[in-house]
């Protein structure tokens, strides 16, 4: 900062505002004198107008909060209010907007009241209802992680009939992938059939483990448990360092849990295993973003759920070979989600445009499809997409791809238009080399028949 | 009772966040809440031309931050209000300047003193992003109702709830109703359709609005315009009052009556 130009400044702003602490104000410029903006919350016998000396939040003595624009008929706040710094409030945020202490006259004129619980927000407005941010299922780990919030106010949850937007979010108002896990994730899973305990060093038995290497027959396993990433990296540095060469020229499955793994801390991983000859064969994880991450640096991964139950039910096929599994996913798909998986894949929810999901096997989407689809990635032209509103940006089934609708005359934006009143469920798939679409019905009689026959 | 920290983002630039941020406080503040604005966008700082304040600025956020003056000192004073505070930030320096850690440290002492702390976010889903996220209990995406500020509201929305789990609330800017009624332009329920989120309000296209951003008054000050209302009901609504939406579809002469009074 350019402190003369700073003084400058003041010194010419004062003058303006006319403001009696100048001289103070350019001498002590950094000592944190009367300087800059006017009085804010001390002045609680003061008139607004009046300039005295701003003192530091710090030293503002309980009763700050004193209503200063309090209506004449009554104090919006109560007089005492607690001393303002560091005493985080234990009030629940969750209703704060609709406090029973808000002023009467701050209610609408009309006379509706505050919010009922369960009511849609804005009346009548709302088409869909409320979606849960993101399902457990696929997206979050079941339990948030427990940081320190920031705020360092307790965590409250929002009462389940606050409208969502309304309600403090549970978790902690920190990114996720910051977080710590919850001591859960890093309970060692006892040692299974076929599984031998390798006893490595001593640090193997050491409470709240950073890290858990186990041998198994087919490689080696390494648990990840909570910890800032860098104490599991340097851990992990560690251990691999102490095992000397016994681990060398072996094949990794990664456990990381419910937590969020970003690729830049995936990658980091695979680079501490490679300057220990080891690579980094599988990832198996319980957070959807951990599982993005490893798709995206093109390792192997399994998404399960924090039980440790696969998330998508690996149903045997009893006819259909093409119907080996279904991954299905509940929620929206939004601009920016990337959803890749080798199973069929099933959206309850919409596929915004923007979006992106590939399956090696069919995509079924029970709601809007606007994003780009691809199914039969592995090659299968048998595959279907089938929505029950069709209109994708891009539609590709193996390796033939197609456009979306073109733009009906008069209505832009084509693929965020509104739906159409009547549209019905249609299935699009391959017919001679050339994707076709097809209204659900349209076939009969003899109906799906056409696609048992398929083609390709 | 400590104060709710509301941030206002996008996605897309230039879709009306600076000015929806100026005009809630204004409207909040009307209403007789206590409200702090903080400008989180470093370098490209804008709230206080929209507020009119920015001659009375000494300090701002990054001084705060890096200790070389109080909060209190930084924070300036809205003289048409009864309590409305503004937090600018530095013109000089840029977004990596600030760190999460220490805008949740400046917003926990805010709303000690304030109902509402509004941040008003830097387009972009980078950093600067992050950092005016992190402090936030619930979060306001200004759209309006073209095509590409619905894709990036659409995304934001989506790094919300992946990273955040935020359950935002949206802002239609710019309505027009006169494009919609001809057919050519999205109407609410089709924007709700794809975002798929809570409604807080709607505010039709003024082009005097922009002249009172000019002017430096926003437009919850000025008894003259009738957007006024639009943003006194999304403020209502912000505190936990259901308050209806304007009917903007009906036909006739009530419909042209809501129009006229109604918003």
């Amino acid at each position: 900062m350019n402190e003369p130009s700073r003084i400058e400044e003041a010194t010419a702003s004062a003058q303006v505002n006319g403001k009696a602490a100048i001289h103070s104000r350019v001498a002590d410029l950094l000592d944190d004198v009367t300087v800059g903006g006017e009085p804010r919350v001390a002045a609680s016998s003061a008139p607004p107008e009046t300039e005295t000396p701003a003192a530091a939040i710090n030293d503002i003595p309980a009763p700050v909060t004193e209503p200063r624009l309090a209506p004449p008929a009554a104090p919006i706040k109560p007089p005492a209010s607690p001393p303002m710094p560091d005493t985080p409030s234990n009030d629940d945020h969750t209703e704060a907007a609709a406090s029973p202490e808000t002023h009467p006259a701050t209610q609408p004129e009309s006379g509706t009241a505050a919010t009922l619980p369960g009511e849609p927000f804005v009346g009548g407005m709302r088409r869909v209802p409320p979606v849960a941010p993101l399902p457990a299922v696929t997206e979050t780990p079941p339990e948030p992680p427990i940081t320190p919030a920031p705020a360092g106010e307790p965590e409250s949850p929002p009462a389940a009939d606050v409208p969502p937007f309304l309600a403090k979010p549970a978790a902690p108002r920190m990114p996720v992938p910051k977080a710590e896990m919850p001591p859960a994730a890093a309970a060692p899973v006892p040692p299974a059939t076929g599984e031998t305990e390798l006893p490595v060093d001593g640090a193997q038995a050491a409470p709240n483990q950073l890290i858990n290497i186990k041998g198994r027959s087919e490689g080696i396993a390494v648990e990840i448990g909570k910890g800032s990433w860098n104490e599991v990296m340097a851990a992990l540095a560690e251990r691999l360092d102490a095992s000397g060469r016994f681990f060398r020229k072996g094949s990794v499955a990664l456990d990381t849990g419910p937590r969020p793994v970003s690729e830049d801390e995936l990658h980091q991983l695979a680079g501490v295993l490679a300057t220990h000859e080891m690579t980094l064969g599988i990832v198996r994880t319980a957070s959807e973003r951990t599982f993005q991450a490893a798709l995206a640096l093109g390792f192997t991964a399994t998404l399960e759920s924090a039980e440790g139950a696969p998330m998508a039910a690996a149903a045997p096929a009893d006819t259909n070979t093409d119907a080996a599994s279904y991954f299905v996913y509940r929620g929206y798909l939004r601009s920016g989600h990337r959803l890749r998986r080798k199973e069929n894949i099933l959206v309850i929810g919409d596929i915004n445009p923007g979006a992106e999901v590939v399956s090696d096997g069919d995509i079924l989407v029970w709601g809007r499809l606007r994003g780009i689809v691809q199914a039969g990635a592995g090659g299968n032209k048998r595959a279907i997409v089938a929505a029950l509103d069709l209109e994708p940006t891009q539609l590709r089934i193996a390796d033939v791809a197609t456009m979306g609708p073109d733009p009906k005359p008069g209505q832009p934006g084509r693929f965020f238009w509104r739906r159409s009143q009547h549209k019905r469920p249609e299935i699009a798939r391959i017919v001679d080399d050339a994707v076709v679409l097809e209204e659900w019905d349209a076939a009969r009689p003899g109906g799906l028949v056409s696609l048992r026959r398929g083609a390709g | 009772m400590a104060g709710t920290v509301i941030t206002v983002t996008s996605g897309k630039g230039g879709v009306g966040k600076t000015t929806t941020t100026a005009n809630l406080c204004a409207a909040l503040t009307q209403l007789g809440q206590r409200v702090v604005a903080i400008d989180a966008d470093i370098g490209l700082r804008n709230l206080d031309l929209v507020m009119g304040l920015e001659n009375r600025i000494h300090y701002d956020s990054i001084d705060v931050a890096e200790g070389r003056c109080t909060l209190q000192q930084a924070l300036v004073r809205d003289p048409r209000a009864e309590f409305l505070y503004m937090l600018p930030a530095a013109q000089t320096r840029d977004k990596t300047d600030i760190n999460a850690d220490q805008m949740c440290a400046i917003c926990k002492q805010l709303i000690n003193i304030a109902d509402f702390v509004l941040i008003d976010s830097p387009a972009g889903i980078e950093h600067g992003f992050s950092t005016a996220i992190a402090p936030a209990d619930r979060v306001l995406i200004v759209t309006t109702s073209d095509v590409s500020a619905l894709r990036d509201a659409d995304k934001v929305i989506y790094l919300l709830e992946r990273d955040w789990r935020y359950q935002p609330g949206l802002v239609i800017n710019r309505y027009n109703q006169r494009l919609v009624n001809s057919g050519e332009m999205r109407g609410i329920d089709d924007v709700l359709d794809i975002l798929a989120i809570d409604l807080m309000g709607v505010v039709p296209e003024d082009e005097r609005l922009m002249l009172s951003t000019d002017r430096g008054t926003p437009a919850a000050f000025d008894r003259r315009m009738s957007v006024r209302r639009a943003y006194e009901n999304i403020a209502r609504r912000v505190m936990g009052n259901n308050v209806p939406l304007t009917d903007y579809y009906r036909p006739g002469f009530r419909g042209w009556l809501a129009r006229l009074f109604g918003r």
